[in-house]
């Protein structure tokens, strides 16, 4: 089964561009577009797509505004924030925001197929610039709920990189167990994505 | 009108130039928004210091008016010497002051006596002085007897080679106990001065007195309203001198000239040492700034100036042979100095260093005068700063814009064409006959791109509205907005019209202003644009079938509108916009040619 993908840009040449090109992969559908952050919501509530490509500055409500509704409304929907090399420093916004991951739109369009197909699966995929940048910004409480050690080698695995399949397969737990493990986790954590638990687990120095 | 496109009248961008170009813009945001904050705190800051000073020298201006009257002594003095002659006659006659060791003459009457202005040395005068500290008079009826004094009398003005005196007298002049000045009278009849007729010179004498004081009151005031003159003036003409070291030697000229002091000079403190700004600014033939060429004191450590700029205090030094922070340097005359902080906030940044070749040649006016231009000069220099600052602020706000406008169209453009590309360099492997359409996709954003780039270089370029004219700047604004958005936008404009640069370049940022208001808050798909010539005026109208907005109340792009608007008024034009809410929006500008 295909991927389901909304695209939320205002700019429509954009929009337009993208559903060109993701229609070429098979896995890939795009189930609609919106132009702004309010309308993305909209069509998500219609729609029910896996994943959101959301530009971040646009008319009526922002990006960031809008990753942040999404992520409180529908948890499942894994959101990429795609931006302009000028708006770089709203990135920091949307992971906070709960986004999995941003693209830049200079990135090489092959990879664009990529990262939807690794969000889908819940993989956090960050370059390592990026990882280091976004670190320093990632805010945890001081003394969280302590997790217990499953938790602990679930979000060691998520932070690696890894998918809930493949997590569910290391530790040999079924893949639904993984995904409660990453809600409690989150809960525990209080943060709103599995990026965020990622950089939370590298600041803490569970994997490097 | 449409211009067709043609991709050989721009000079292209390549890739790798457009990227770097992004990238410096976006560098430029955060910078900007640092500066931004700063200047509105100084700006804020320095207007109200500037309001503050006009309130002091609008005083000060009205103080200096009403001292109108001149009052001369040396007139005054000889109409008293002439009265006095109707009651004590005399054949030669004189009133001098004291100043300092001299007998300064003030009046004279009478054959081969000495200039109004000469000096008699009183060391010499042991009797005159004696006679000026007893505070009474001292006479000689007949100079040929055999006393001292009479003898001592012939002997001195047969010295100054006056003949035929056979009676003298001397009368001190006393102003509130103190002898300040001598009346001195010689007649050719012996025993003509007797006691009761120097009586009676006692009294003109007092009177000299009197208005000896009364004119050098007069002169203080005088001065004063002169020093509170220079304040005005340099404050008047600060406002108009942008540049530095003009404002420098300007300001050094005012002060020398008016108050015909030696020297004077401006050094900035730059580093540790204060550098005289003044003499380097002046034309080389400028005597005014030549003393102390090589002169740079150590801030703190050398000089007056130094010193003042070490511990942000004026400083007066009445005899400089005697203070070993002066600097001496060839052909100085200088016998007295006064130095004033030049201060921004606290910080000393200059130092305004007065000279005089007399000894003792400052007073308290005078440092109050000097204060006062120091703050003015001060103010002007953060002016000056400000000015620059703002400069750089306004090409910031400039490129931080085009930043925006090159990420709302052509990066945008940019990456659709990447998408476009990338999807039929795919399709070319699988099945050519699908490359059609992300090759059309390609075409039409590439189109668009240019014609944005247009739009953009153009208003890179002001210059270009002279060049090509307000038609065909108008002509690319329309195609990139259509290129860009939904919308069907249409030009209808007659020939260029004669109209100045203002003008034209007034009406570009109305439709600019105007044409992105549509897009960011009307919803419209038509718009028009039309540029006319009616009867005796140039029209530019703008329509639109959006959704209108009620012009009573507030709404978003107000301040476009009041921008608009100014605009307009400010070549002379008139400006007006229709709206309702549902019923689009007309704008008009309307510019009276006669206006040009």
């Amino acid at each position: 089964m295909s991927i389901r993908v909304l695209l939320v840009d205002d700019h429509s040449v954009v929009r337009q561009g993208l559903r060109m090109f993701l229609s070429l992969d098979p896995d890939l559908e795009v189930v609609g577009e919106a132009s702004n952050g309010a309308e993305g919501i909209e069509q998500v509530r219609k729609l029910h797509p896996q994943v959101v490509l959301m530009d971040l500055v646009m008319p009526v409500m922002d990006g960031i505004t809008a990753i942040q509704n999404l992520r409180k409304e529908f948890p499942d929907v894994e959101v990429i924030a795609l931006t302009s090399v000028l708006e770089d420093e709203k990135v920091v916004g949307a992971i906070r925001a709960g986004a999995i991951g941003y693209l830049l739109k200079d990135t090489q369009a092959d990879e664009l197929c990529r990262a939807i197909k690794a969000a889908a699966n819940g993989q956090v995929q960050l370059s390592p610039q990026a990882a280091a940048r976004l670190v320093r910004e990632i805010k945890a409480p001081d003394s969280p709920e302590k997790l217990t050690e499953r938790e602990t080698d679930v979000l060691r695995l998520l932070a690696l990189g890894r998918s809930n399949k493949e997590i569910a397969n290391e530790l040999v737990i079924g893949e639904k167990t993984v995904k409660t493990h990453v809600s409690n986790i989150l809960m525990k954590l209080g943060l709103s994505s599995r990026t965020q638990a990622a950089l939370y687990a590298v600041k803490i120095g569970l994997v490097s | 009108m449409t211009s067709p496109i043609s991709p050989h009248e721009e000079p292209g961008l390549s890739p790798l130039e457009f990227a770097r170009l992004r990238e410096e813009l976006q560098k430029t945001n955060a910078e900007l928004a640092a500066a931004n904050a700063a200047l509105r705190k100084t700006e804020h800051e320095l207007e109200r210091r500037v309001e503050e000073r006009t309130r002091e020298l609008a005083t000060l201006l009205r103080v200096s008016y009403n001292i109108t009257t001149t009052l001369e002594l040396e007139p005054l003095l000889g109409l008293i010497l002439d009265q006095l002659k109707e009651v004590v006659e005399y054949q030669l006659a004189s009133i001098s002051i004291l100043d300092e060791n001299d007998l300064l003459i003030l009046a004279t009457r009478g054959e081969g006596m000495p200039q109004p202005g000469s000096r008699i040395p009183l060391n010499e005068h042991v009797k005159t002085r004696a006679m000026l500290s007893k505070k009474e008079p001292a006479f000689v009826p007949d100079l040929n007897a055999e006393t001292p004094l009479a003898q001592h009398m012939r002997k001195n003005l047969a010295a100054q080679n006056l003949h035929g005196l056979n009676s003298w007298m001397n009368a001190p002049l006393v102003f509130r106990s103190q002898s300040i000045g001598v009346l001195a009278l010689a007649h050719p009849e012996a025993n003509y001065y007797n006691a009761s007729r120097v009586e009676l010179a006692m009294a003109f004498a007092n009177q000299a007195a009197v208005a000896i004081e009364n004119a050098r009151l007069f002169a203080r005031e005088q001065r004063r309203a002169e020093q509170f003159r220079v304040i005005s003036e340099v404050g008047a003409r600060i406002t108009s001198i942008l540049s530095l070291d003009q404002l420098l030697v300007e300001t050094a000229r005012i002060i020398r000239e008016s108050f015909g002091y030696h020297h004077v000079h401006i050094g900035m403190v730059e580093g540790e040492r204060v550098v005289f700004k003044t003499r380097n600014a002046a034309p080389p033939e400028d005597e005014l700034f030549r003393c102390c060429e090589d002169i740079t004191p150590i801030v703190g450590k050398e000089g007056i100036s130094g010193w003042v700029a070490g511990t942000g205090e004026a400083l007066v030094v009445p005899d400089v042979m005697k203070d070993p922070r002066f600097i001496p340097s060839k052909n100085d005359q200088t016998r007295s100095e006064t130095a004033i902080p030049i201060k921004i906030k606290g910080q000393v940044i200059g130092v305004i260093d007065v000279e005089s070749d007399q000894v003792n040649g400052f007073d308290e006016s005078d440092l109050v005068v000097l204060q006062s231009l120091a703050d003015q000069v001060a103010v002007a220099l953060e002016n000056a700063r400000l000015y620059e600052q703002a400069g750089q602020l306004a090409a910031l706000e400039e490129r931080q814009k085009l930043a925006r406008e090159l990420h709302d169209s052509v990066s945008q453009a940019l990456y659709g064409i990447v998408l476009g590309a990338r999807t039929a360099r795919t399709l070319l492997d699988r099945d050519p006959t699908q490359a059609v359409q992300p090759l059309d996709y390609i075409l039409s954003l590439s189109e668009a791109g240019l014609a944005e780039m247009r739009a953009l270089i153009f208003e890179l370029r002001p210059e270009s509205l002279q060049t090509e004219g307000l038609v065909a700047a108008l002509g690319k604004l329309v195609n990139a907005l259509g290129a860009r958005h939904p919308l069907k936008v249409t030009l209808e404009a007659e020939t260029e019209p004669d109209v100045s640069l203002d003008v034209k370049e007034s009406l570009y940022r109305i439709a600019q202003e105007a044409l992105n208001n549509i897009v960011k808050h009307a919803r419209a798909q038509q718009v028009k644009v039309l540029l006319k010539v009616a009867g005796n005026e140039l029209r530019l109208e703008i329509s639109d079938d959006g959704t209108g907005f009620d012009t009573g109340a507030e709404f978003p792009g107000h301040l476009g509108m009041i921008t608009m608007r100014e605009r307009a008024e400010k070549v002379g034009g008139t400006f007006a916009i229709e709206s309702a809410l549902n019923a689009g929006t007309h704008i008009q500008v309307k510019i009276p040619l006669s206006a040009r």
